[in-house]
């Protein structure tokens, strides 16, 4: 599309934009459309608090508090029920650090510094100052929309970066602008052994130094600073640099440091800076923090846990009975076919199996692997209150892990706790988070099983008084009756928009694994646009296009030939799109 | 007050959980090099609680010590190496000419199987040191040989005094001079930056006298760096110089004369036996190697003779490894003084033990058999300068850390759980010769792989 003729649908961002300022509507969630902002969950487990789940009870939410929880909650006439009979109501989980809604920083080559032993700090990864508004910039990533799916409420963001990368704030997980979705700001400071990259400090020995040598003189300036601000006559006008600024709160301890230790090295490097220098410590997305446990609970040091954990290793029961059952087969079809083969294979089997070198490592292994899997249930053990972070995991990981965790003997309280109320506490937020109790933020999800089965699924999630229904993917069924069209072929669209119908046609080619899609507006027809990220799952088909500059997620369940869903438009909401099957494949 | 009591205590638990494992051992009937009273046949070596309590014949084992029968073995205090790279994440921070804000014992890997290989070579002591990228490094690390745990706290000899490395000639030339265009580009220019770099901490130190005593308000800027050069100025910190040369030696001497610095060790030293006189009088220690050279320029005027003559000339020395895998057989290379240079035995195993702990200023704790002494103890099958000594037996404070009868094959520690296997053999990494430049080319330059 070349950059002189208008795509009608940059035109729709545009008015949609004109929209929302001549209303003033302060957007919410993604999907919101809608006509009331009172919701009634009817008759459901509520599960309150870790290891409190109140059954056949309703919860009241309007302007996005919760405004009752109980057996006899009157429905409001404005409301919309929502009948959770046999659902599950959680309070939405807190992420106690992570990197959501900031988008990852794109690969640079390393910096060239004049003088690598004294470089500006920016550049060696030293921003104390900057702040979780700065780090997000203008668009939210869509990380923080993946956590809210998950169930995420709340989530402490702090900053990508090196050494200090900036504070942390703790945000809900909707989808308005920082602003709106800011709980409380600037609460922490992030960070890492994370070395900077051929300038100083250039090692973890340099970021140790430089950490001890920022927090000295923020303290010396801090103290001064205060000398000045009570007497100034006589005194030389202080002029500390905005980093030693931003350190003012650490060294007065009112602002924690959230160190990000995943390792145990790291861990006791941590340890011993704050033996030394007496901050507010966090030990942050810690994987190995067990070996030092001892002196973890014997400095009652807090904890945030990661939800990363290492591949899964398959139990050797399993593969045991694997070989049980391959033995099995061959003695079936084995006595009559030319032994040699066979016993050549076996033989090979058995020497591998025999190698007690190999055996034995993958035995450290499995043990070393079984100890990061158990490492929650442990801390839980030594009466820790730990919470967890998603730093460095991968989202689709994250219940997975979470069930891991608790097979490896973490209680589903213990692990609730992990994710709700110790967060809440340890980030100062449990009087409006944390728990489903009447005055909080009605940040809250409903499930339709108990979150820790395997098969449970979201079914509606609260965020920021807006309401986002899941609804069952129907899977297509490969030759079933009357089900057997193709998404191949040229479509015609609508998309309402307030006060307009926008309309086009969009055009499916390929294969089911292998689509293209080409997309355009009525009103400029020769101007088509290819779609990226195509995915057709079942019946559901999702793709994005972007059209000079404006993202838009296109989100349809194809039902015969027709289809149903909606478009979302970058920060402008979502809205509903249906179309029609005009040429079928040739 | 009662908020005191309580921060006190937990302090004290902090400590109680770092505490090192002391060991009750008794070995019976060997012969005891002590190093500094002679050889005694027949004698056994009591340890309790990790410290030499009694050396003598016939002694009765304590209920809680386990007993050793070391007939016809030979039981020698554990070598100490006075210039390692093992047991560190990070070697060099390469960044400036002067990095004495940074410390090794920061980046202490106390999962290294390095250590437990150096055990099985009698080594119960090393000294993790920076690099020589820069003319000041960092602060260097002198630990015990205590494998088995994840705490790098328990590595570290409590009380050993600190150290730092120096570094003259090539190294610091080409990494500041050759890759930045930086002083020191020259043997002219290494004595600059120490000369400005000692200038800059006596004004440090003057203009903090100046703030304590209240005669200026405005605090200065706290530097790690001046902090660590003002404790060298004051006599807290023993230099160990990478040094090859015997005019940048002297060069050397002469700067810290200027400065009223007396404590230094050179290591490797290799032009030592031409001013050998000169360092025995100023004090000056000399860490060489048995008979390694000619892998840079600079070092190919060299001698096996080196560490006799040094001897000879009243000056203390030691032979160390500067390499994971010199230092399992440091015993083979004190003997090598033997063969060039004539040394008595007591004389060459003076080179692995009691010279090197005075080095590190650790002398009063280890390095000979003596009642009082830490329970750091080799026992081989052979005399150790022997070709045929083979260690059988490394105890680190009474604690067996190696048993030739009990050694298994994979001594690892931290496992990574994702680890992938091969079918035909199994890939453990490899310990490169010498770590002095680790981490500075990957860092600074691309392409280049240096030794020294």
């Amino acid at each position: 599309m070349t950059k002189s003729k208008h795509f009608k649908l940059e035109l729709l961002g545009l008015f949609l934009c004109m929209f929302f300022v001549n209303i003033g509507f302060a957007q919410n969630s993604n999907d919101a459309k809608e006509v009331t902002n009172t919701y009634y969950i009817k008759n459901a487990f509520v599960v309150q608090k870790p290891g409190m789940v109140l059954p056949n009870t309703s919860v009241l939410i309007k302007d996005g508090l919760i405004q009752s929880v109980g057996p006899n909650v009157e429905i409001p006439f404005d409301a919309k029920v929502i009948d959770a009979d046999s659902m599950y109501v959680y309070a939405g989980f807190i992420d106690a650090c992570s990197h959501a809604g900031i988008k990852e920083e794109e690969k640079k080559d390393r910096p060239r510094v004049k003088n690598p032993g004294n470089p500006p700090k920016k550049l060696a990864g030293i921003t104390p100052q900057k702040t979780v508004r700065e780090a997000i910039g203008e668009k939210l990533d869509k990380s923080m929309a993946e956590l809210r799916d998950l169930g995420f409420g709340f989530v402490h963001v702090v900053p990508r970066g090196r050494m200090l990368p900036g504070q942390g704030s703790i945000l809900t997980t909707g989808s308005g602008a920082t602003d709106e979705t800011l709980v409380k700001e600037n609460t922490s400071l992030f960070t890492q052994f994370k070395p900077a990259r051929g300038m100083f400090p250039a090692t973890t020995i340099g970021v140790m130094s430089q950490f001890r040598d920022l927090y000295k003189n923020a303290e010396y300036s801090n103290t001064y600073l205060k000398s000045y601000n009570m007497q100034p006559k006589g005194l030389t006008k202080p002029n500390h640099s905005a980093e030693l600024g931003a350190m003012f709160p650490v060294v007065n301890k009112q602002m924690p440091v959230f160190f990000y230790t995943a390792k145990v090295r790291d861990v006791n490097r941590a340890l011993i800076l704050n033996n030394e220098l007496g901050f507010k410590m966090v030990l942050t997305g810690v994987r190995q923090g067990w070996p030092l446990m001892d002196e973890i609970v014997a400095g009652k040091h807090s904890v945030v846990l990661s939800m990363h954990l290492p591949e899964k290793i398959e139990d050797p029961e399993e593969e045991k009975e694997e070989d049980k059952e391959d033995a099995e087969k061959e003695e079936k079809s084995g006595e009559k076919e030319e032994g040699e083969k066979k016993k050549e294979k076996k033989k090979k089997k058995k020497k591998k199996e025999e190698d007690p070198a190999l055996a034995m490592m993958k035995a450290k292994k499995k043990k070393s692997h079984d100890e990061y899997v158990g490492q929650a249930a442990l801390f839980e053990k030594k009466g820790i209150a730990f919470s967890l972070s998603s730093l460095d995991t991968k989202t689709k990981e994250i219940k997975p892990n979470l069930l891991r965790m608790v097979e490896g003997g973490l209680s589903e309280k213990g692990a609730l706790a992990a994710l709700t109320t110790n967060p809440a506490s340890l980030l100062g937020i449990s009087n409006v988070a944390g728990t489903v109790e009447q005055g909080k933020i009605a940040n809250i999800f409903i499930t339709d099983k108990s979150f820790f089965d395997k098969e449970s699924k979201i079914k509606y999630v609260f965020n920021d008084g807006g309401l986002k229904e899941f609804k069952e993917k129907k899977k297509k069924k490969k030759g079933s009756k009357g089900d057997d069209v193709s998404v191949i072929g040229t479509w015609n669209y609508t998309v309402e928009v307030p006060n307009d119908t926008q309309t086009g046609i969009m055009i499916v080619d390929g294969s089911d694994d292998n689509l293209t899609i080409r997309i355009n507006s009525a009103d400029e027809p020769e101007d088509f646009v290819d779609a990226t990220n195509i995915d057709l799952d079942g019946n559901n088909l999702t793709f994005d296009i972007n059209v000079e500059g404006i993202p838009y997620s296109i989100d349809v369940t194809l039902e015969g030939t027709d289809f149903e869903g909606s478009v979302s438009v970058a920060e402008f909401g979502s809205f509903p799109m249906t179309g029609s099957l005009k040429d079928g494949p040739k | 007050m009662n908020k005191y009591i309580l921060v006190l205590c937990v302090f004290a638990l902090a400590f109680s959980s770092q505490a090192q494992e002391m060991g009750n051992i008794l070995i019976k009937n060997g012969t005891v090099i002590t190093i500094s009273d002679g050889v005694k046949e027949n004698t056994d070596v009591l340890v309790t609680n990790g410290k030499i309590k009694k050396i003598g014949k016939g002694i009765k084992a304590p209920e809680n010590a386990k007993t050793i029968d070391a007939t016809g073995k030979f039981v020698m205090p554990g070598i100490i190496d006075a210039h390692s790279h093992i047991a560190l994440e990070t070697v060099n921070e390469a960044t400036n000419p002067v990095t004495s804000e940074v410390f090794v014992g920061d980046g202490l890997d106390p999962q290294d199987v390095a250590i437990y290989r150096a055990l099985a070579g009698g080594v119960t002591i090393s000294h993790a040191m920076h690099g020589s990228a820069n003319a000041v490094g960092g602060e260097c690390e002198t630990i015990k040989h205590r494998y088995g745990t994840w705490d790098p706290d328990e590595l570290r000899m409590q009380g050993a005094p600190r150290t730092i490395k120096f570094a003259l000639g090539e190294n610091p030339m080409r990494v500041h001079g050759e890759g930045r265009n930086i002083t020191p580009n020259t043997r002219m220019g290494v004595e600059q930056v120490f000369r400005k770099a000692f200038a800059e901490a006596e004004m440090y130190k003057k203009d903090w006298a100046d703030f304590n005593s209240g005669k200026t308000k405005t605090p200065p800027v706290y530097s790690r760096r001046m902090e660590t050069m003002k404790d060298i100025l004051n006599g807290e910190i023993i230099i160990h110089c990478h040094s090859y040369r015997a005019d940048e030696i002297l060069m050397l001497m002469n700067v810290l004369s200027d400065f009223g610095v007396k404590k230094i060790c050179f290591q490797h030293v290799n032009e030592g036996f031409k001013v050998a006189p000169e360092l025995a009088q100023f004090g000056a220690g000399a860490s060489v190697f048995s008979d390694w050279w000619a892998y840079k320029f600079e070092v190919y005027y060299s001698t096996a003779y080196n560490a006799a003559i040094l001897s000879r000339n009243g000056v203390v020395t030691s032979i160390n490894s500067d390499s994971g895998e010199l230092i399992r057989h440091l015993y083979h290379e004190a003997a090598k003084t033997q063969r060039y240079g004539d040394l008595s035995d007591n004389e060459a195993l003076k080179l692995i033990t009691i010279n090197p702990a005075i080095q590190l200023g650790i002398d009063d704790r280890v390095g000979s058999l003596e009642v009082g002494k830490d329970g750091d103890i080799a026992i081989f099958n052979a005399h150790p300068l022997s070709i045929y000594a083979i260690p059988q037996m490394t105890i680190v404070d009474g604690v067996v850390k190696f048993d030739i009868e009990n050694d298994p094959d994979d001594m690892r520690i931290d496992i990574d759980p994702e680890e992938k296997f091969q079918d035909s053999f199994i890939e453990l990494d490899s310990e490169d010769e010498d770590r002095c430049m680790q981490d500075v080319f990957s860092e600074l330059f691309l392409g280049e792989t240096h030794k020294h």
